[in-house]
């Protein structure tokens, strides 16, 4: 049975956040509402979910018509949210938070640990999440956390699960393991309601897209039929962002792929990349980027295929030996893969090429220190401080110091795999320059990311991958948001 | 006197006075004005200094008149360099005076066909330097900056058409937009910037957030700012957001003398 708003407006004051809505949530189908921040997408959650009674309208729920919903009676109707601020009791254990609400009894009519910790294994394994349901909560990350308040849904029954903006905060890989489990939920039947603000991520997932603006839904339809070109338009109304690129002239081929196949992710990735050449990787969650991205750094194994650098096979059997090679790797999680969140800024610089500056059996601090400082002027690292800890370092800075210890190991190949994810606009504006800058000198930079616009406005070719394949190169002549677009979700170009 | 001895009297009045005149030189040292102008020739092939007409300067004092170019500065050669990627074979440029706008000569000797028009003298003898050509504007010279301005800035005959200008400032503002302190300046930029196909508006960080007296352009006249990193966020985030590329410029390209 569907959930059906029928004209819901929801009045604040004197303000309408959302104005006679009328929409159709169906099961089996992934339903994505698509709107910029303040549009009213999530204020359409919280009718659905009992936070919010509308102003004015209906609900109409198992042929059973509300005029405003609580949060008990929408969980008794199998409603049920994983939210953004995901709520978990970290000292219980990951069985318990599953079963919060609903602990499995015995036949004595108590709570029975022993069955709650059965069924938690196998829900969670059906789930493909491989964790202990007896540990505590406390350790996990984002990702898992969400999991476990999918499980605690689908032990309640559910039918209806929303999701309000769920990749916030999770990494390129994360994101592909939840598209999984969500495309899983819907075969099962549920009643799926995916907020975001993400166009690429909308077109990946969804069945359905109402976009909304303003409180008002300005477009719904199935994705397929989407008009592409009025996308944006409709979310943004007009945004003018203007991308720095510097032309830079192209030196001989210095990085190559040929062939690269991993059996169900990739198939014959073949590219070149010139000196001083920006060569864009685009494609959707799902298309095989992000694991590119690593294979390239030699941190994912690949079955067959072949990684040049100036016409010089490699073997990349982990990312030391890409490292070896001057190849470089930078990505939304910049702790995780370069900089190590113990040590200062200093000694992360020298990392990569700490034998540069050793001197007998010992670092020579002086020139350790100065070389920090030289790079700390450079790039404008902020704080100044060479004993900073890098782990106090904003977002942006931290990038930073991670192209500093690259530069400083001499590489040659830039893989940046979404390298402004999660920087404030400014921090974008400098990674844009510094890749002019590397270009500059002649490095080859390899540039993977979800956001077509940046692709387009920095990169001389963007390959477009799609389910593991190659749909398309573009030449910086024929490069344009909507064609990119449809190469990535499989569509026609004409 | 001996020669010998001459010769150090004279390199201790240029010393001490900069320059020297040939009469007065000769009647001091009590010689011929023949025999000081030997003297002379021989001190400038020894590159001490250089002969005027009637008498000679020292040659560091000629050297600061000659080319008095900005110290060693790697944030503004870092500008520089990225302003030269913008100006390709063929074209013509405005360069106004200042003190980026000054290094970019040297980073564009090896490109082909390039005009220079320039209002400013020492970027003129900086083009000298690496043979472009160059075409040097009318007017007064401002106080002591070498550059020219003025109502006889450029001959309305002279109808010329170039395709971008780099303009270099004293303050950016948004509230502001991009300023100059010298009225004939001012106006002078705005007629380059209404003579070519594009504006590039060259600034280093310390002159943003600052306002000038006179206005060149509003912030969303110009399409271009070069400057570099140390830009504030403010301004990056909002010519990024509002059709204006922002260059900050990084210099990576001394990397292997430098660490």
């Amino acid at each position: 049975m569907p959930v059906i708003l029928s004209n819901v407006s929801k009045k604040f004051d004197e303000f309408y956040a959302l104005k006679k809505i009328n929409l159709e949530f169906f099961e089996g189908e992934i339903h994505v509402i698509l709107g910029k921040n303040g549009s009213g997408k999530t204020t359409i959650t919280k009718i659905i979910n009992g936070t919010y009674a509308p102003s004015e309208g209906k609900i109409i729920i198992d042929n059973k018509t509300f005029s405003s919903l609580n949060p008990l009676l929408a969980k008794s109707l199998g409603i049920f949210t994983v939210h953004q601020d995901l709520l978990y009791f970290p000292h219980l254990s990951i069985a318990e938070n599953i079963f919060i609400e609903n602990k499995p009894k015995n036949h004595l009519g108590l709570i029975s640990t022993k069955k709650m910790i059965k069924f938690s294994s196998e829900i969670l394994s059906k789930m493909g999440v491989n964790i202990n349901p007896a540990a505590l909560c406390k350790n996990l990350g984002t990702s898992q956390l969400q999991v476990i308040e999918i499980c605690r849904a689908l032990v309640q029954d559910a039918k209806t699960i929303i999701f309000d903006e769920p990749t916030a905060g999770l990494t390129s890989y994360e994101i592909e393991n939840l598209f999984k489990i969500i495309n899983d939920l819907k075969q099962k039947g549920i009643i799926i309601i995916f907020v975001t603000n993400m166009v690429e991520e909308a077109l990946s997932i969804a069945d359905k897209i109402t976009i909304i603006r303003d409180g008002e839904v300005v477009a719904s339809d199935r994705v397929t039929s989407f008009n592409l070109n009025r996308t944006i338009s409709l979310i943004f109304g007009s945004i003018n962002r203007t991308y720095p690129k510097l032309k830079v002239e192209k030196g001989t081929v210095i990085f190559s792929v040929k062939n690269l196949t991993k059996s169900g992710i990739l198939e014959n990735i073949s590219f070149d990349v010139r000196a001083g050449e920006v060569y864009g990787i685009a494609g959707l969650v799902g298309s095989g980027r992000s694991f590119l991205a690593k294979a390239l750094f030699g941190a994912e194994k690949i079955d067959s295929g072949n990684i040049y650098i100036k016409g010089i096979p490699l073997k990349l059997s982990s990312p030391s030996d890409a490292i070896k090679n001057g190849i470089a790797f930078m990505s939304e999680d910049r702790i995780g893969t370069g900089l190590f969140k113990t040590l200062n800024i200093a000694n992360n610089i020298i990392s990569s090429n700490i034998w540069n500056i050793v001197n007998g059996f010992f670092i020579d601090s002086s020139r350790q220190e100065k070389i920090a400082n030289f790079f700390i002027k450079r790039l404008g690292i902020k704080p100044k401080e060479i004993s900073q800890n890098i782990a106090t370092l904003s977002g942006g800075n931290q990038q930073k110091v991670l192209i500093a210890k690259w530069l400083f190991s001499q590489s040659i190949v830039f893989i940046l795999d979404e390298p402004t994810k999660g920087l404030d606009l400014a921090s974008k504006v400098e990674v844009y320059n510094i890749i002019n800058e590397l270009a500059r000198i002649g490095c080859a930079i390899v540039f993977i990311s979800s956001e077509f616009s940046e692709l387009i406005g920095m990169c001389d070719r963007i390959l477009v991958l799609r389910q593991g394949k190659i749909a398309k190169e573009y030449s910086k002549k024929e490069m344009n948001y909507d064609s990119i677009l449809k190469s990535a979700i499989g569509l026609q170009n004409n | 006197m001996l020669v010998a001895e001459r010769l150090k009297k004279i390199k201790e009045i240029l010393l001490q006075k900069k320059h020297v005149d040939v009469a007065t030189l000769a009647e001091s040292l009590n010689v011929s004005e023949v025999t000081i102008r030997r003297d002379l020739d021989k001190l400038e092939s020894e590159g001490f200094l250089i002969k005027t007409y009637g008498g000679a300067i020292l040659k560091e004092e000629a050297s600061k008149i000659l080319s008095p170019i900005v110290e060693e500065d790697s944030e503004k050669e870092a500008i520089a360099k990225v302003c030269s990627y913008m100006i390709e074979d063929n074209q013509a440029i405005i360069l106004t005076g200042g003190n980026i706008c000054r290094l970019i000569p040297k980073y564009i000797k090896e490109k082909k066909n390039i005009t220079i028009v320039t209002n400013d003298l020492i970027l003129a003898l900086e083009c000298i330097k690496y043979s472009i050509q160059t075409i040097v504007t009318g007017g007064y010279l401002i106080g002591n900056t070498f550059m020219l301005a003025g109502p006889i800035l450029v001959n309305p005959n002279m109808d010329i058409f170039v395709d971008k200008a780099f303009i270099e400032i004293d303050g950016v503002s948004l509230e502001r937009g991009f300023t100059v302190n010298n009225i004939d300046l001012a106006n002078a930029y705005k007629y380059f910037k209404s003579i070519s196909k594009e504006t590039i508006i060259v600034a280093d960080s310390s002159k943003f957030d600052k306002i000038s007296l006179f206005q060149i352009a509003k912030v969303d006249e110009i399409k271009k700012v070069i400057s570099d990193t140390n830009v504030p966020d403010e301004y990056k985030s909002f010519f990024f957001e509002n059709g204006i590329q922002i260059f900050c410029s990084f210099d990576f390209s001394d990397l292997e003398r430098e660490v």
